[in-house]
């Protein structure tokens, strides 16, 4: 377990000087006494920061989210903060730099919760949703709820598929109710008359539409071969009849022709060239003549005209015989596929030909005709034109045929579709049919277990601050409340006390506020009780201001019990009582460090000073070198007084009711005779051995010398009195050895007073290391 | 009181998963992976569904 063992602040808030807090080992509980504004917060604060990054003590005091400004002494930077604490698993060190936090090292620091004044009633009074979010971490199933959310999920696409199916089943038997009564309902049963065609061999209704399809392609294919060659056959014609034209046109040319066509030309051609540069002569230039000059060069020209007539007629039929040529090459290869596509019409009417089918006869008889002349050359003209003629009104025959086959295949694989689909959707809605219960099962199981987790766990958080109440106010019946969440709010938590004639009522309606700050402070306790306590230090700034005094003492003894479990108990109070139990030892002093604060200044700081208890005082003066006799009696005086008051009050001695307290004249005779006699305590510091009596002080006969002394008390210790001038001081300090003496036999500095009597033989402290008897005052 | 080392999320998630594995919902094999995967919110449907379909409900003995 992690004890803390020093802290020390620098600059952080009251700390203006460096302020360091020694936590003794062995001491679970340390209680910081100090008066306000001593710095008890402070000291809170700095184990705020440094373990959990933030000063608690800043919020809500309307300074805003940003307090990291405020974190700093005033005198001070921010940059000054260093906050250092050292445990049994190590030292951390904290800096503030630009308003931002560094622990070193990061990991590993101690874990803190913090108990302040304000927050005790925000845990009772505040909005459910803010308390929930005080509990939330305990109950934290973030991870499951979102698993929980995937089933959900799941559940509901599963209906929707579910639905669907269902309208698929609808829309798959209407479909065959449709098909059943588009063929006329032939059946009773639809379905059975569905499952039966869909089941019926369809092999010879698709080998005739297969043939039909066969005989169609290949009488479409002998049409159009037919056309191709008649279309290449007219090509050919009209080349040859342009052939002969321009054939004609060229005998003409020739005959207008002469002989020598060639050179008389050139002849011509030069006398144009003459004309056209010497212009209209007078006179033949070649033989001189006058007569027929005029009209020369235009005699030139026509003779030069007629001679590229011939030229033209040439060139013409030398082209018209080129597009025969070529008109005449596809002409034979259009007769040659229209060939190939005769045979072929001839073949697919040649097998087998199903009885129900009008018979290809007509074609049959061509076909043997064409063999009958002659195998090896081409069809006869006239045949084929049979053949197609023939081709034609089969398919005409068939088309009908084809027709009614097909719409039946599709009808049947229309049947066949519907019926797969039903299956298939049968079978889906089958598997979705079993699935969702299950799920549902599944999901009913993940939200009772939710439920009875998280009730379990408020169950048990409000079962022990049930407990923690119980034990500050026993008997009061107020300890039994429960804590709820709204069903309606998940993140609303409830909390309800029980009380004579109200039902569940809140306990801000009825508790005190001290009672509230207990439940409030129980409450708080239980919840990190939950969460690693062996590991967390638990830190109550101020809390208890508003409990009375009995009520004071039993919190103290449910911190000190709540204290085993947690790694650390730090408390600070401003409450006076505490620090003066534990002065005079009313306190678990060996389990309990107290630390005294003097008053803050801003030059001094916070300033620490151990507690001492009186005892130690008293034992201190005593043990000087020269023992001041006033102190020690007045010292001695007051321990005597602490001694008696205890011893009159465990037996009940009769001690004289006075309007002011009992003085050691009223509480010595109150310890009679007899009990005198019988008082004895056992010292059981070490263990004694079997057979051996333990260590024993006889009070009475210590009480007996020391009422012999009392009175030095008020002579030397109390008063002025000359009475005192004739009194040795040794006897005043004589006074307090005895009184010392009778105290440590009746006290343990650490297990405390013998005040318990559970062992029903004897009063003793808590580790039963001083026992005193009797039990009770002789008779 | 004593604590318990287990996140809220996975203490819950492991008492779901025995009842699952208890109301014969999930398959023994599975309840380690699943129940991690329940705590962490890493479940999706597809997972829900796998687990649940992977253990199948015995067929009601036939009548005829």
């Amino acid at each position: 377990m992690t004890r803390l063992s020093s802290l020390r602040l620098e600059a952080l808030r009251g700390a203006t000087r460096s302020f360091e807090l020694k936590f003794e080992s062995g001491k679970s509980v340390v209680i910081i006494f100090g008066e306000n504004g001593s710095g008890k917060s402070t000291i809170c604060d700095g184990l705020d920061l440094l373990c959990n990054g933030n000063v608690g003590s800043l919020d809500r005091k309307g300074l805003g989210a940003a307090t990291s400004r405020f974190w700093h002494s005033t005198n001070r930077k921010s940059t000054d903060i260093e906050i250092t604490l050292a445990s049994s698993a190590g030292t951390w060190t904290a800096k503030v730099a630009k308003g931002k936090l560094t622990v070193i090292p990061s990991e590993g620091r101690p874990r803190v919760a913090i108990l302040r004044r304000h927050q005790i009633l925000d845990l009772l009074t505040g909005r459910p949703g803010d308390r929930y979010e005080a509990v939330r971490p305990f109950i934290a199933i973030d991870g499951v709820d979102e698993s929980e959310r995937a089933l959900r999920d799941l559940m509901n696409d599963v209906e929707r598929q579910q639905s669907i199916a269902n309208a698929r089943i609808g829309e798959n038997l209407q479909s065959i109710e449709n098909i059943w009564k588009q063929v006329g309902c032939p059946a009773p049963s639809k379905f059975e008359w569905a499952e039966a065609e869909a089941n019926r061999d369809t092999a010879e209704l698709d080998q005739a539409i297969n043939l039909i399809r066969n005989v169609t392609n290949q009488r479409n294919g002998l049409t159009s071969r037919s056309q191709d060659w008649e279309q290449a056959g007219t090509r050919v014609e009209n080349a040859r009849t342009a052939l002969n034209k321009a054939e004609a046109a060229l005998n003409t040319e020739l005959q207008n022709a002469v002989a020598g066509g060639e050179e008389l030309t050139q002849l011509l051609q030069a006398a144009r060239h003459f004309f056209q540069h010497h212009g209209q002569p007078e006179a033949c230039p070649l033989c001189g003549s006058r007569e027929f000059a005029g009209g020369l060069p235009e005699s030139v020209e026509n003779k030069l005209d007629s001679l590229d007539s011939l030229q033209a007629a040439l060139s013409d039929r030398a082209k018209a015989q080129k597009a025969l040529d070529q008109a005449a090459a596809p002409s034979q290869t259009a007769w040659k596929q229209l060939n190939k596509a005769a045979d072929e019409m001839c073949s697919a009417c040649g097998g087998d030909w199903p009885e129900d089918l009008p018979r290809p006869t007509a074609i049959t008889q061509v076909h043997s005709e064409r063999i009958a002349s002659g195998a090896d050359s081409d069809w006869p003209h006239e045949l084929i034109k049979k053949l197609s003629t023939e081709a034609t009104k089969l398919g005409e025959a068939l088309d009908p045929e084809l027709n009614r086959r097909t719409q039946r295949r599709s009808l049947l694989q229309t049947l066949r579709d519907a019926l797969d689909q039903y299956r298939h959707n049968q079978q889906q809605k089958g598997e979705l049919d079993a699935l969702l219960p299950r799920l549902r099962n599944a999901h009913v199981a993940l939200v009772e277990e939710r439920h009875a987790f998280v009730d379990e766990i408020l169950r048990r958080i409000a079962t022990r601050v049930g407990e923690l109440y119980e034990e500050v106010h026993p008997g009061e019946g107020l300890s039994k409340i429960s804590l709820q969440l709204d069903p309606d709010k998940r993140t609303s938590l409830d909390v309800l006390s029980q009380f004579p004639g109200a039902k569940d009522p809140p306990p801000g309606a009825y508790l005190s506020e001290s009672h509230l700050d207990t439940l409030g402070l129980c409450i708080f306790i239980a919840l990190v009780e939950l969460d690693a306590p062996a590991q967390t230090v638990l830190v109550l700034d101020d809390v208890v201001a508003s409990v009375d005094e009995p009520h004071v003492d039993r919190i103290i003894e449910m911190i000190y019990n709540v204290s085993e479990y947690f790694a650390h108990c730090v408390v600070t109070t401003h409450y006076l009582p505490w620090r003066e139990k534990f002065r005079w030892g009313w306190l678990k002093n060996g389990e309990c460090q107290l630390i005294e604060l003097g008053e803050w200044s801003m030059n001094g700081g916070v300033v620490g000073s151990k507690s001492t208890p009186r005892i130690d005082v008293l034992r201190n003066l005593v043990a000087e070198a020269k023992p001041d006799a006033q102190l020690v009696t007045a010292c001695a005086g007051v321990v005597l007084e602490a001694v008696l008051t205890f011893l009159t009050r465990t037996y009940e001695c009769a001690v004289p009711q006075r309007r002011t307290k009992p003085t050691l004249g009223d509480l010595l005779p109150a310890v009679n005779k007899k009990l005198r006699a019988a008082l004895r305590v056992e010292i059981h510091d070490s263990p004694v051995a079997e057979g051996a009596a333990a260590p024993t002080v006889m009070i009475g006969d210590a009480l007996n010398k020391i009422e012999q002394f009392a009175a030095l008390r008020n002579i030397m210790g109390c008063h002025f009195n000359d009475i005192a001038f004739q009194l040795k001081d040794a006897s005043g300090v004589e006074f307090g050895k005895m009184v010392l003496e009778l105290a440590d036999g009746l006290l343990h500095p650490e297990h405390g007073w013998p005040a318990s009597d559970k062992s029903g033989e004897y009063w003793s402290n808590g580790k039963k290391s001083r026992r005193l008897f009797p039990l009770k005052q002789p008779a | 009181m004593k604590t318990n080392p287990k996140t809220p999320a996975e203490a819950l998630a492991d008492r779901i998963t025995a009842r699952l594995e208890r109301e014969k919902l999930l398959a023994e094999d599975r309840v380690s992976r699943f129940s991690a995967a329940l705590a962490s919110g890493k479940l999706k449907a597809g997972d829900w569904r796998l687990a649940i379909e992977a253990v199948k409900p015995k067929a009601k003995p036939s009548t005829e």
